[in-house]
């Protein structure tokens, strides 16, 4: 069984046709990249995923169950996302971020009388995540940080979750060629390491070649190509929109 | 590990000389001063209430004041026209009042930011028309008075007016400790962080598995918690309940009180210390001038709230910021 199914999944914006009957399969570990031009409905797809927008029409299986509209914090054990445009806590600290997560996960959210710093496990997950890229950067809160830092933390929050699959939108968006390569290197370590099925927006092609094994390619709300990077991005079809 | 700074309580010490200070007021003050920092203490502890909501969830709150009087108009009613007593008229209010604040709850935690802040005004607005216009049952504008309670076991109704005051004094500093000791427990609580991270970002929040709704829901329930219990002793240490209270402007002073000592940064210390100096300024420059006072604290205001970071103005592009 896939870990998930997408089945004629529809949402439009009055006249927009954002998404328009896409339907694919993800098998579990596989690393998959979502390439398209802008305005294809990339991002729209991922929203419906992740339950930020209900669609108009079509299915959404994970592993066999229906999980069509349901609310995002519903669904973070399954599924859970990172932002094309960094979304953070931005008041609190760059630990409390991930730790706010890590507390979420474990259902410890609720907890009055219970002190944050004592929980040394919680604590040493955070630390462990945020210690390869973040180690000098725990203390201050994200809002003074340069992009890339933001858009790491921004990953991390979503890894915090733990889920089956994750959903990165654009990466790698604003980050220089010189660091995009040891970005990458450990975003997909760690995706290694916790054996998450991935699929992510990308823009840059040697990310979606090196790094993904398949690639889905969107044009106008439609799913026009579905297939190896190499030969899918060498077909005149998709050369003529990407 | 010490990795966050935590908030509150550094220096037990100091904590310690000021309770005891407070303590001794009695001894040393006149009754005026008795009442004076009675009441001072309880608008302490209506602004760390407040405080849960705005500081920490980021709710812009206009209807808190509506609560907080609704809270001491039922303890009123109580004492004075059915003649209950102390204890079980003030478990009343709460009961009421968080009752009340459950059931406006569930429709206001639908909405945020302005809408929030207007839905919230719309239903204290209520309230206060409300107790206005049923004046056979609460006074109207001549307000309620409120009988000398029978406090548990003590002897209280036969007791001069002066050792009452004194006696609720303590009653309220011992409470006061216990909700000073409660917000620092959720200021590095779990709790807390959750509720900071829904004043930050709501829509992240909902995708790190937290049900913004609910958690709003919970800060509600136990800001009017708090901030009932303050408005069941300020009835009774006032003696009288008058209407204006519910005004929404004792909501927007709350909100002042709270940015003026920077709660949102420290939520015990920052909110203390923004409700003391207001309330201490306000009652002197009445005093001084009391044609202009109003016009005095609102340059103040304005002063004081240009020089921090984290004023009004930083606030509304924080707000602002989470809508676009």
């Amino acid at each position: 069984m896939s870990l998930l199914q997408v089945e004629n999944l529809k949402k439009y914006f009055g006249e927009v046709h954002a998404v328009d009957g896409v339907s694919f399969e993800i098998s579990r570990g596989e690393a998959v990249s979502l390439v398209g031009p802008n305005g294809a409905g990339k991002t729209t797809l991922i929203n419906l995923l992740s339950g930020k927008y209900e669609p108009d029409e079509g299915k959404i299986l994970f592993e066999g169950e229906n999980i069509t509209g349901k609310a995002p914090y519903l669904l973070t054990d399954k599924l859970s996302r990172s932002f094309q445009i960094v979304s953070l806590f931005d008041n609190l600290t760059t630990l409390d971020n991930v730790r706010c997560g890590i507390f979420s996960r474990e259902g410890k959210s609720k907890k009055i009388f219970y002190f944050i710093d004592k929980d040394a496990d919680v604590t040493k997950e955070a630390l462990d995540i945020l210690r390869p890229v973040l180690f000098d950067k725990m203390k201050i809160s994200p809002a003074n940080m340069p992009h890339p830092f933001r858009k790491w933390l921004d990953v991390c929050v979503a890894i915090t979750m733990r889920p089956k699959l994750i959903l990165l939108d654009e990466p790698t968006s604003g980050i220089s060629k010189f660091e995009k390569e040891e970005y990458m290197e450990q975003l997909m370590s760690i995706i290694k390491r916790q054996k998450v099925t991935l699929l992510m927006v990308e823009h840059d092609i040697d990310v979606v070649i090196k790094y993904t094994s398949r690639v889905l390619v969107m044009d106008k709300g439609k799913l026009i190509a579905d297939g190896k990077p190499n030969e899918v991005l060498a077909s005149e079809e998709v050369k003529s929109v990407w | 590990m010490g990795i966050q700074k935590s908030y509150g309580f550094p220096r037990s010490i100091y904590v310690l000389v000021i309770v005891i200070a407070l303590l001794l007021v009695p001894n040393f003050l006149s009754y005026f001063y008795t009442r004076f920092i009675a009441l001072l203490l309880l608008t302490i502890g209506c602004a760390l209430a407040y405080n849960i909501i705005f500081g920490f969830t980021g709710l812009f709150s206009l209807g808190h004041g509506a609560f907080f009087g609704l809270s001491g108009y039922v303890f009123a009613i109580c004492i004075s026209r059915f003649h209950i007593s102390f204890e079980v008229s003030m478990m009343a209010s709460v009961l009421i009042t968080v009752g009340v604040a459950t059931i406006l709850g569930v429709v206001l935690v639908r909405v945020r930011d302005i809408y929030f802040a207007f839905l919230t005004l719309g239903f204290g607005w209520l309230f206060y028309t409300l107790i206005l216009k049923l004046h056979y049952i609460t006074g109207g504008t001549d307000g309620l008075y409120i009988r000398t309670p029978q406090i548990l076991w003590f002897n209280t109704t036969t007791m001069p007016l002066k050792d009452l005051t004194i006696f609720l004094y303590y009653f309220i500093i011992f409470l006061l400790i216990i909700f000073a000791w409660f917000i620092y427990r959720l200021n590095n609580s779990p709790l807390g962080l959750t509720f900071k991270a829904i004043r930050d970002n709501p829509d992240r929040a909902e995708f790190i598995g937290i049900n913004v709704k609910k958690y709003k829901l919970y800060a509600l329930v136990i800001s009017t918690f708090w901030l009932s219990i303050m408005g069941a002793l300020y009835a009774s240490v006032m003696g009288i309940m008058t209407p204006t209270v519910l005004h929404y402007s004792f909501s927007l002073e709350l909100a002042v009180m709270v940015l003026l000592g920077g709660g949102m940064l420290s939520p015990l210390w920052g909110t203390i210390l923004g409700a003391g100096v207001y309330y201490i300024l306000k009652y002197y420059l009445s005093m001084v001038a009391p044609a202009f006072w109003n016009m005095l604290v609102g340059i103040l205001i304005c002063v004081i709230i240009f020089g921090f970071r984290e004023g009004i103005v930083g606030r509304i592009r924080f707000i602002s910021k989470k809508e676009g």
